[in-house]
């Protein structure tokens, strides 16, 4: 018996294996299990065991599977062709024969043995990542199939508390009511049901503690639109921010989070650009890269760079921009790596943010 | 190593008549702003919340029939731009649909609400678009009876 998660709120930054785990919270956050019983190797004609009906070849142990499939119970079954609940018409070791017509063979599966492990209950547990403080534990309760497509934006909702904090004094600050992380568990309990006995089993939290190398999530108050291809809900693009996470990757164009193709910056007004600060930022710090511009696009004044506050990251991100120079007209602006983070300090020629010297300056 | 778009920003340098500016959270969970200007229609809208009809005794002394109890009031600022282009009309339509809108004014930010309704975005037989609505400034206090 195994119930595993078998595709996750994410999607690779090819061919990298880094990958977006940014999912817009207005969306389904959606991931899927699925409750296994049995591996199936196969399922073809065995005329050890029938000649005219299907055999399914388990990859289990023979004494379990004596133990859970008996002749005439219901099972389910996804091997190739062979998808549905079928009755079970004889059992002898790993080979199950079902009782329906050949209809072709079928390959690598799973079989369920629905009439013995009944009452099959998920539990889902979603904790903080920052703290590993649990959040809530749902009890969602798979399909027919053994599919179970989970949601947890509900639950994160909860947590949200919409902020803006226009007044920054900082170059870039997370808002952390709009923004965060977090980490799931989960497992299952089902009844084993015996003619004689009963009794429940519980499948142990996977991962056994939140706290450690599990992987974390992240999530902003946002809503991703249908053409942003939503049917792509799990594994792809759909309400994943991908195309607006950052990455330490040659090509990385993260879009800001802004809904303007060109932004407006009035003179005297407060002015923000939110970004998304990644993880994969832990070891390098970033800079705001700023260049003005004339009317025609000119520069005007040279480039200028500053680092940004590495304690803010891993969390949606205000960015203040710099005063313009005469003469302009706009400012292109954009994000760069900058020094090397070690044990907190830049490596090369600086004294870190904070910090009167480089001794000073605590871990952020 | 650059990990960002690099994104061009227009700039608007002379001081516009009348600023109003708007920050919102949109949909990306990101923050965006834009200052309407020149003209904004101030009305106050009323409503009389709770009223009752006195027992009069004597016709000939009452000097009225119904008396109200207490009214809410709400400033209500229309604000409107003229001339845009289509990016910044899909920009600013975000003022719409978010759920936090802030009007700042200096150091001061109050949340006001857009009022709901139809609103006109684009018209393709024009090249520059306008959008107008209402905000709906905080309830004001009023007295009670």
């Amino acid at each position: 018996m195994s119930f595993l998660i078998t595709r996750r709120p994410e999607k690779q930054f090819s061919p990298s294996i880094k990958m977006s785990r940014w999912t817009a919270l207005g969306n389904p956050y959606l991931f899927e299990f699925i409750r296994s019983d049995f591996a199936v190797n196969n399922t073809l004609i065995r005329v050890a065991y029938s000649t005219t009906r299907p055999t399914v070849w388990i990859n289990a142990d023979p004494v379990e599977v004596a133990l859970l499939i008996y002749p005439g119970d219901q099972i389910y079954l996804n091997s190739g062709a062979y998808n549905g609940v079928y009755t079970v018409f004889s059992v002898t070791g790993v080979y199950v024969v079902i009782d329906t017509p050949h209809i072709g063979n079928g390959g690598a599966g799973r079989l369920n043995a629905t009439q013995r492990l009944t009452n099959f209950k998920a539990y889902v547990k979603v904790y903080n990542a920052i703290t590993n403080v649990l959040i809530d534990t749902l009890y969602p309760k798979p399909d027919s199939t053994g599919l179970l497509t989970f949601d947890v934006s509900g639950v994160i909702q909860s947590t949200v508390k919409t902020e803006a904090t226009i007044g920054q004094t900082v170059i870039n600050k997370a808002n952390k009511g709009i923004s965060g992380s977090f980490k799931i568990g989960y497992g299952a309990t089902y009844t084993v049901v015996f003619p004689a006995f009963s009794y429940v089993v519980t499948i142990p939290e996977i991962p056994s503690s939140p706290v450690g190398n599990t992987q974390i999530y992240y999530w902003l108050a946002g809503a991703r639109q249908i053409e942003g291809n939503m049917p792509l809900s799990i594994n792809g693009n759909g309400q994943n921010l991908k195309e607006y996470v950052p990455k330490e990757l040659v090509g990385s164009a993260a879009k800001f989070l802004t809904m303007f193709e060109r932004p407006t910056y009035f003179e005297g007004f407060p002015f923000l650009l939110s970004f998304i600060y990644d993880e994969d930022f832990d070891s390098v710090y970033l800079e705001r890269h700023q260049q003005d511009v004339d009317v025609n696009g000119t520069s005007v004044g040279a480039e200028t760079d500053d680092t940004l506050l590495i304690s803010e990251r891993k969390y949606v991100n205000q960015m203040k921009i710099r005063a313009l120079n005469a003469g302009a007209d706009g400012f292109d602006v954009w994000i760069e790596t900058g020094g090397v983070v070690t044990n907190g300090y830049v490596t090369v020629g600086s004294i870190p943010k904070h910090g009167a010297n480089e001794y000073s300056a605590p871990w952020p | 190593m650059i990990v960002t778009e690099v994104l061009r920003v227009d700039y608007v340098g002379c001081e516009p008549q009348s600023p109003m500016q708007l920050v919102w959270h949109n949909s990306l969970g990101g923050v965006d702003s834009w200052v309407f200007s020149r003209r904004q229609e101030y009305s106050l809208d009323v409503r009389n919340e709770d009223t009752f009809e006195p027992i009069i005794n004597y016709l000939q002394l009452a000097n009225g029939l119904q008396r109200v109890l207490k009214k809410d009031a709400f400033m209500v600022i229309k604000l409107g731009y003229e001339g845009l282009n289509a990016q910044q009309v899909i920009g600013i339509k975000e003022v719409l649909i978010s759920p936090l809108v802030y009007l700042v004014d200096g150091a001061t930010q109050l949340v006001v609400v857009v009022k709901d309704g139809t609103f006109k975005l684009r018209d393709t037989g024009e090249s520059k678009f306008a959008l107008e609505f209402e905000i709906v400034m905080p309830k004001l206090f009023t007295v009670s009876l």
